[in-house]
């Protein structure tokens, strides 16, 4: 205990080094305006990730997760569905699209599937790579006189039809039908929309529903692009829309634009609403120019917390920084008992004196709190605990010794309430019996709270862009497939790695269907073996094939040019078997489908299946590189890695409670402090089980806050009730409790579910822990002997 | 005012000369109007077909026989194109769902996601020649009649991937069914089909069950 800090010693400490600053004050206030500016610029240029990756638990299974989500195609396109009344308005249907689409400004998105017929010859040179031993006896039997006969009667019937104009180019560039061997292994996946060859747009079976595939440019976590894009669609439909057409738009990008004009729109009334009642609070409670250190405290410590961040993170989590601001409030919280601890009108080195001690081990309390987190196992919950401690501990730093040195922090002087009023002793019995109730309903609600850490149901407008998805997912994309990421340090390993859980699959089940980008890109090996079997046949056969084909094409009637594309497609291969090559042969929308770009530089590409699947009978070497791809499993790991966490619950618990005993050095105090928190908690936890609101991850960040403020003032309150200095911290807790009140709490009028959730908790948790700290405390307690022993 | 009194004849005048010049109208628009009166009422149609494909890989040109049946409306469509000669073959179409088969009706080939698009394109298009849906025809053509001795349209459609770069009807003197279609391609092989035995919202032969 000998190496703790003594409490008169700390006690005496702010006023000792009050005295140095003052004496320097104007260097101080110059070197930390530098210092603030710095910090300003620096935390300006923070690059912030915006995405939900970060979100995902360290472990490897996550990030290939993550990886996995965000690769499929519905969180790399946006789809505008157009459905008319009545069948047979299908090109009218089309003349909207293409409106829209000349109204979308190109830097935004540009349209996914483009009506192109592949070029044959193109697409040829992928069949030098796919001729393995059973395509070499397919291929030698197509050369047989018969066979030739055959496919040029085939040929004369297929450009015959009413419907062979496509069929020609086929025709005159692979008259003997070698095509079968590159189509059978193209994959035909979920999330391919095959445009109308006249209209450009695919349309639904019926007619009566268009879809417009579009693939913008910017990310999906780039909120403002996001935004623009849906507002640049919403804009061109209501302009040309004509009468009985209907709209509905799906994907990634809708939600993060209703996120976005939400949380815009709850801002302007909130942050309206929110001044007035912190204007109010201060005006009525505070009355002094001073106040206006109040407002500004909390903006500086968050301000050197930011630059602090973007010198130790390149890049730091956008959303982790929006939960790490609800701490604030108590970064405000220290100002105000500093700023009425000035007031009392004995001058600063006694304030701070007697302010200290409690503000210190409330930082510290907060402080313990989010340390612990920094050993949780989610990035996203370690960068809240970063900022929240960064920021209390430049608030606490900022309260204790600049605002003392700013003009007009110490007046008007307020007249100091009566001693006897306030010495106050804790009965044990009532403390007891009011943690012990406490207690038992906190954990009652606990048991009964419903957890829900999905990011869907965090969203705005959530269910209604979920339910368009679902209609445009069974209407487009057929059955329902089991999609799998198959993900590995590059692409030729991701695609080796796909080839054979491809391979596994069928052999296991031959009732599935996989549909990915490995068949028609053999490995590296396997397509120089094809090759090389491709340029021997040629070598062998192709004069006699070109012969043959002549002579018998001239007695059926062709004319003696109408193959002289064939020519070209009997040449070996060229170059080394690359994704590229698909790009080249016209299968780029397939490339990018299958194998989206991945943001760390690591390849992955997509598996999809329909039919039984068990992952689990795979080999074990193989499971660690595929991931499948469902958002349920995906919250169920999270839900798993909360679970695994829920220990550093208690941990934060013993370690604030250790703090208590600390400060206090008597379990009864201790316990008498942690009754607002307690209180705040329950409180929360009760509101939340009888209104059947499950517990999210917005609201579990507003929790620790308001469980922060409300530690504060219980250490305030009861250190007040022991000390002769009237530092003025009912005044305080009070003014405090109303300005996070007007300032989070109106939250609870936001439209946003996450910000909602926020407002809800910080309501409920500060109705609930102000009139506690301030009002029941002393009902628990009896009026102590003047003199009587300090504690911190 | 003397300048006003003499202005507002001259006025009248023009909008008299405009009206009339606008009810005089295109004589392609007229033809297609008065052809859409009898096309638009289409319930079911059966015809016997004659087809003449001219292409640049052949040295004479493909000729073909076959029938076509058409039935239902407002979205329930179906069509039967079946070729007779020199090779039995032919499709079925119905509610948005297509198959080819080719010897045999009951040789079904199954029609990928992309040949069923191409499918769903190609009988739209059939649809909208065989009714003269007017406003549909001019949305997606740029309509012109060719001869104002006889009755056909020339339709060029609007949109560059479409099957053919020109289209020529030529209808029946009643107005009331098409005689033959000319379909001419980008690269200058064509298709003629001429219509016989056309019977109009009458019961389908049971050659349209294949």
């Amino acid at each position: 205990m000998k190496s703790l800090p003594r409490p008169s010693a700390l006690g005496s400490l702010p006023g000792v080094a009050h005295a140095w600053l003052y004496r320097r004050r104007g260097a101080v206030l110059i070197a930390l305006g530098l210092v603030f500016a710095l910090c300003a610029f620096a935390g300006a240029g923070l690059r912030l990730d915006m995405g939900s990756r970060i979100f995902f638990p360290d472990a490897a299974k996550a990030g290939r997760m993550a990886a996995a989500l965000e690769s499929t195609p519905f969180s790399r396109l946006l789809l505008v569905e157009l459905s008319s009344d009545a069948p047979g308005r299908e090109a009218e249907l089309a003349a909207v699209a293409s409106r829209l689409l000349a109204d979308i400004p190109s830097d935004l998105a540009e349209q996914a599937s483009r009506p192109t017929i592949p070029d044959p010859t193109a697409m040829l040179r992928l069949l030098p790579y796919l001729v393995d031993a059973q395509a070499l006896d397919e291929l030698r039997q197509s050369i047989l006189p018969e066979s030739i006969g055959y496919a040029l009667h085939e040929v004369r019937n297929a450009i015959g039809a009413l419907w062979g104009g496509a069929a020609s180019a086929w025709a005159r560039a692979d008259p003997l039908n070698f095509r079968r061997i590159v189509f059978r292994r193209l994959p035909s996946p979920e999330g391919a929309f095959f445009p109308d060859p006249v209209l450009g747009y695919p349309i639904s079976r019926d007619g009566r529903h268009l879809l417009l595939v579009l693939r913008p440019t910017r990310s999906l976590h780039d909120v403002e692009a996001a935004t623009r894009l849906i507002a640049v669609l919403e804009h061109s439909l209501a302009a040309h829309l004509p009468p009985g057409v209907e709209s509905r738009i799906a994907g990634g990008y809708r939600h993060t634009a209703a996120n976005a004009r939400a949380i815009n729109g709850d801002i302007g009334f909130l942050a309206t609403g929110s001044l007035i009642g912190i204007a109010l609070v201060y005006l009525i409670l505070v009355r002094s120019v001073g106040m206006i250190w109040l407002l500004l405290a909390p903006v500086a410590a968050a301000t050197l917390a930011l630059g602090a961040v973007s010198l130790a993170f390149p890049v730091f989590s956008g959303l982790a920084l929006g939960f790490g601001a609800s701490v604030l409030g108590i970064a405000e919280d220290y100002a105000t008992h500093v700023h009425f601890a000035l007031r009392s009108g004995q001058g600063a080195r006694r304030a701070l004196d007697a302010v200290m001690p409690s503000l210190f081990f409330g930082c510290l309390i907060n402080n313990a709190g989010f340390g612990v987190l920094l050993f949780s196992g989610i990035p996203a919950v370690r960068d809240v605990a970063v900022f929240a401690i960064l920021t209390l501990g430049a608030g606490f730093l900022l309260a204790v010794f600049i605002l003392p040195l700013c003009p007009f922090a110490d007046m008007p002087v307020f007249p100091p309430r009566p001693l006897a009023s306030r010495r106050l002793q804790p009965v044990g019995r009532r403390v007891a019996c009011c943690v012990a109730a406490l207690a038992a309903l906190c954990l009652f609600s606990l048991h009964r709270l419903d957890v829900d850490i999905s990011p869907r149901t965090m969203g705005a407008d959530a269910a209604a862009i979920r339910q368009d998805a679902e209609e445009l997912r069974q209407r487009w994309a057929g059955p329902e497939k089991t999609v799998l990421f198959v993900g590995a340090a590059n692409l030729p390993d991701a695609l080796a790695c796909a080839r054979r859980i491809t391979g596994s699959i069928r052999a296991a089940s031959p009732a599935s269907a996989v549909a990915g980008i490995s068949d028609i890109l053999p490995d590296g090996a396997t397509a120089h073996d094809n090759s090389e079997r491709w340029a021997l046949f040629l070598e062998q056969h192709r004069a006699a094939i070109l012969a043959r084909l002549g002579e018998q094409a001239s007695e059926a009637g062709f004319s003696p040019h109408a193959f002289t594309d064939f020519a070209a497609v009997l040449v070996p291969a060229r170059e080394e078997a690359s994704p590229a090559l698909l790009r080249d042969a016209g299968l780029g929308e397939i490339l990018s489908l299958f194998c989206p770009p991945q943001q760390d530089g690591t390849g992955g590409t997509l598996l999809f299946v329909s039919g039984p699947l068990d992952l689990a009978a795979l080999p074990a070497e193989l499971q660690g590189c595929v991931t499948p791809v469902s958002s349920s499993a995906i919250e169920e790991h999270l839900l798993g890695q909360l679970h695994r966490e829920k220990k550093l619950v208690p941990i934060a618990w013993c370690l604030c409670l250790a703090i208590l005993l600390l400060c206090f050095r008597n379990i009864v105090k201790a316990a008498l402090a942690a009754i607002p928190p307690l209180c705040a908690g329950t409180c929360v936890l009760a509101y939340l089980t009888m209104t059947a609101t499950p517990m999210t991850l917005a609201a579990g960040a507003a929790l620790t806050m308001v469980i922060g403020l409300a530690a504060d003032h219980g250490i305030t309150a009861v250190h007040e009730m022991e000390h002769d200095f009237d530092a003025g911290g009912r005044r305080a807790m009070m003014v405090a409790s109303l300005t996070t009140l007007a300032g989070m709490g109106m939250l609870i009028c936001a439209s946003h579910p996450a910000l909602k959730a926020m407002g809800e908790v910080v309501f409920c948790g500060l109705l609930a822990e102000a009139p506690a700290a301030v009002w029941l405390l002393p009902l628990l307690c009896r009026k102590a002997a003047i003199g009587a022993s300090q504690a911190c | 005012m003397t300048r006003r009194l003499l202005f507002a004849p001259a006025c009248a005048l023009i909008c008299l000369w405009a009206a009339g010049a606008a009810r005089a109208g295109d004589p392609a628009d007229d033809l297609l109007r008065n052809a859409a009166a009898h096309g638009m009422s289409v319930h079911t149609l059966f015809a016997r077909f004659t087809q003449e494909k001219t292409l640049q890989m052949l040295v004479a040109p493909l000729r073909s026989s076959g029938y076509f049946c058409l039935s239902g409306k407002g979205g329930g469509d179906r069509v039967v194109w079946v070729y007779e000669t020199p090779v039995r073959s032919g499709f079925t179409y119905e509610s948005g769902k297509g198959s080819f088969w080719s010897k045999d009706p009951t040789n079904i080939r199954p029609v990928s996601a992309q040949e069923g698009a191409a499918l769903s394109a190609m009988v739209r298009s059939l649809l909208t020649w065989v009714r003269i849906e007017p406003q549909r025809l001019r949305e997606e053509h740029v309509v012109s009649m060719p001869d104002p001795a006889v009755p056909s349209l020339c339709l060029r459609p609007r949109k560059p991937n479409s099957f053919f770069s020109e289209v020529l009807i030529r209808f029946a003197p009643s107005l009331r069914t098409v005689e033959s279609l000319r379909f001419t391609d980008a690269d200058g092989g064509g298709v003629t089909l001429s219509f016989t035995d056309v019977r109009l919202n009458s019961l389908l032969p049971a050659l349209c069950d294949p």
